[in-house]
């Protein structure tokens, strides 16, 4: 006995120095800056002059400010109408070339396209297609649609491009997640529900989405950080305007810091960001953890 | 033999070592703006030649990352002995402690006021905070009205004659000169305004506001946005768009790298912008359009905008390397009619008036006179927030028609906040 629990401590020891140099790694880049971020919010610093404590006071600034929470709700709007109809398309992508026909190998590849595309380099060539007499507007007059529309510069029309360029970029990845779920699918089921009659709509209600929901939750999951945290589009196109319509959070992190170097104000946007994605991470390993309890 | 050799090695050596203790580095900084780059690399090569003893380290960044870099820079420590910056910087770089008095005496000068002297007047004002002067203008601008002859001969209008002298002129004029396809769309606008963030909308909105007799701060500083001259500003500026239908709003947005894409290719008929942008017009020549004074709302009471891009010395740089860097930016600003030539820069030293480039220079006389009722942006050290916050307001109104005084409330109440 006393034996192996000399030997369960040496693989202990050397298993902590196998991954001391990550942990070290981690807290120098990681914990370390989220404790002094956290220590900046309490302070008035602007990168150059002497930083000054001031509590909580960014905090409260912050809570009630309506260009605050003007970002906050440009990013909501931005996370709920990208990700809700991006869940859809990508299933749909996903359920139409699970299927066999020819060819399949050919679309799944440029399907997948957009997704493995620098977001600076769409966002660009979005940019141009926006532009009043660019393609996208060439195309809706194509069908009749000839009132050449702002897309980035109509504070209504800006927030739905910013949507659809994510969505149109977005949808291809999940859409693989969503295949590699399908795979995982026995063929079984299927020919079972064949055999027992049932129908495309039956076969998907009660076999496919079943079986991919923990694929779905994952998506939602990681869809809804990643909304979370954009910036490039909002950046590059249309640099939060117009009037601010598409300044999200990120971009008024950005802008607060290195634009009007308010590094304490920053930071505290930043944190209190970071909570607000802390309680949505909270909420959705609860679900997970959930609904693995009532499957068990 | 070996001890020659090893003898010969330490010597030079000894030799490498001293010329590179004496030579003398000044690090330098610039936004980017391709021919001034050029013409910059150029000075610096002359530069260096007739002072063997001092090496130009030069860098110029793209503009949408510069402040950005130069102040993250700064603040570490790394950054440059001298850079540009925006006139409308000067007053938050001074209070931040980075800058240096200009040292005159690397001038060339016994005190601050022969410097001054040396200068067009009013034109270091910008500059001067509390008896020192801080920034040597780099490009002196002010905005005056660009026109297209060919465009107003086609109406049946005379551009030296008929040219619109007020803002409700412009506007008559700009929807004459319109032209629609038969869907509706703009093919070429009569004006338009150029969206392309704070400072653009700061300089085309400012002077309006003054001509009204209005500022957007009060004398105390604080933020004046919804006042009676600034909302009758608003009004007047989206008014062009909105009313006249001088232009399509959606269009004038163009890269702000090519602010003038539009007037140069023929697109828009009429065109607000500086000195400098002719020497990045492609397309239209200097015989196919003229320039002329800032339209304005009150004939007898003319007013409108100057700004410039200023070096500067880093005050946090070695004292040392401060006069170094003066005596650059002396040699950088004796070469006026070069950077006339090759860059569309104005720059305000006197004595260069009667020199061939600055009378071959198109429409000099038109900026020139037009500056003498100038003046610079207003100052304050939040001015990239305030700009912001006006930059919104000018949006709502010209993008999305929305009423002048209820995007100046809102505006007057997110800067009271700051």
């Amino acid at each position: 006995m006393g034996s192996r629990s000399v030997f369960f401590k040496r693989m202990s020891r050397a298993g902590f120095f196998f991954v001391l140099p990550a942990l070290l790694f981690f807290i120098l880049f990681n914990t370390y800056p989220m404790i002094y971020a956290f220590w900046v919010s309490l302070l008035d610093f602007d990168l150059i002059t002497a930083a000054k404590f001031v509590g909580v006071k960014n905090y409260v600034f912050l809570l009630t400010d309506p260009v605050f929470w003007r970002s906050m709700w440009a990013t909501a709007g931005y996370v709920i109408g990208t990700n809700v109809p991006i869940w859809f398309v990508s299933l749909g992508i996903a359920l139409l070339l699970n299927r066999q026909f020819r060819g399949r190998g050919f679309f799944r590849t440029i399907y997948f396209v957009p997704a493995i595309m620098s977001l600076v380099v769409i966002s660009i060539i979005w940019k141009f297609m926006y532009h009043p007499y660019g393609l996208v507007n060439t195309l809706l007059s194509a069908v009749g649609l000839n009132k050449p529309f702002p897309w980035l510069t109509s504070t209504k029309l800006a927030p739905l491009a910013m949507i659809i360029l994510s969505i149109w970029k977005g949808a291809p990845y999940y859409a693989v997640i969503y295949l590699a779920g399908l795979e995982t699918i026995p063929r079984e089921y299927y020919e079972a529900g064949m055999i027992d009659g049932v129908n495309v709509f039956q076969r998907f209600r009660h076999i496919t989405w079943p079986l991919l929901k923990p694929t779905t939750l994952f998506i939602v999951v990681i869809s809804v950080l990643i909304g979370l945290r954009i910036f490039i589009p909002q950046k590059v196109l249309t640099g939060g305007g117009p009037a601010g319509v598409t300044r999200v959070v990120t971009l008024a992190v950005y802008e607060t810091a290195f634009k009007f170097y308010r590094m304490s104000l920053a930071t505290t946007m930043s944190i209190i960001m970071f909570v607000f994605i802390a309680l949505f991470s909270v909420f959705q390993f609860r679900m997970f953890g959930e609904r693995r309890r009532a499957k068990a | 033999m070996k001890r020659i050799a090893l003898c010969l090695f330490v010597l030079f050596f000894v030799l490498t070592m001293s010329i590179t203790a004496q030579q003398k580095t000044v690090t330098f900084w610039t936004h980017d703006s391709p021919q001034m780059t050029a013409y910059t690399a150029t000075l610096i090569e002359k530069y260096q030649m007739d002072n063997p003893g001092v090496k130009i380290d030069y860098q110029y960044i793209p503009l949408s990352d510069y402040e950005t870099k130069l102040m993250v820079a700064l603040t570490g420590g790394t950054g440059p002995d001298a850079f540009d910056i925006g006139d409308w910087s000067i007053q938050a770089y001074y209070n931040k402690g980075l800058l240096a008095p200009i040292d005159y005496a690397a001038f060339g000068f016994k005190s601050v006021k022969e410097l001054q002297d040396a200068w067009w007047p009013s034109s270091l004002s910008g500059f001067t905070i509390k008896g020192n002067v801080y920034g040597m203008p780099m490009e002196y601008n002010t905005f005056c009205l660009f026109i297209n002859k060919a465009h107003f001969q086609e109406i049946g209008l005379d551009p030296d004659k008929d040219y619109p002298k007020t803002w409700k002129q412009l506007g008559e004029i700009g929807a004459k000169l319109v032209k629609k396809d038969k869907n509706g769309r703009y093919v070429r606008g009569g004006f338009d305004w150029p969206h392309l963030g704070p400072i653009w909308s700061v300089l085309e909105l400012e002077p309006i506001v003054l001509q009204y007799g209005g500022s957007f701060l009060k004398k105390d500083g604080s933020p004046n946005l919804n006042s009676k001259e600034v909302v009758q500003g608003l009004k007047t500026y989206a008014g062009l768009i909105w009313d006249y239908k001088t232009g399509d709003p959606a269009i004038a947005a163009n890269n702000s790298a090519l602010p003038n894409l539009d007037f140069d290719e023929g697109k828009l008929s009429m065109w607000i912008t500086g000195p400098w942008a002719q020497a990045l017009f492609n397309k239209i020549t200097k015989d196919e359009y003229v320039v002329k004074p800032l339209p304005q709302v009150d004939l007898k009471k003319p007013a409108n905008i100057l700004y410039a891009w200023a070096w500067v010395v880093n005050g946090k740089a070695p004292l040392a390397r401060q006069k170094e860097a003066s005596k650059w930016l002396n040699f950088l600003s004796s070469n006026q009619g070069g950077f006339l030539t090759k860059c569309g820069y104005l720059q305000p030293r006197k004595g260069w008036e009667t020199s061939k480039e600055y009378k071959e220079f198109p429409f000099v006389d038109v900026f020139v006179k037009d500056m003498e009722h100038g003046q610079f942006m207003f100052r304050s050290d939040k001015w990239a927030q305030l700009g912001d916050v006006i930059n919104r307001a000018a949006e709502k109104a010209i993008l999305n028609g929305e009423d002048a005084q209820k995007a100046l409330d809102a505006a007057q109440a997110e800067a009271l906040r700051l």
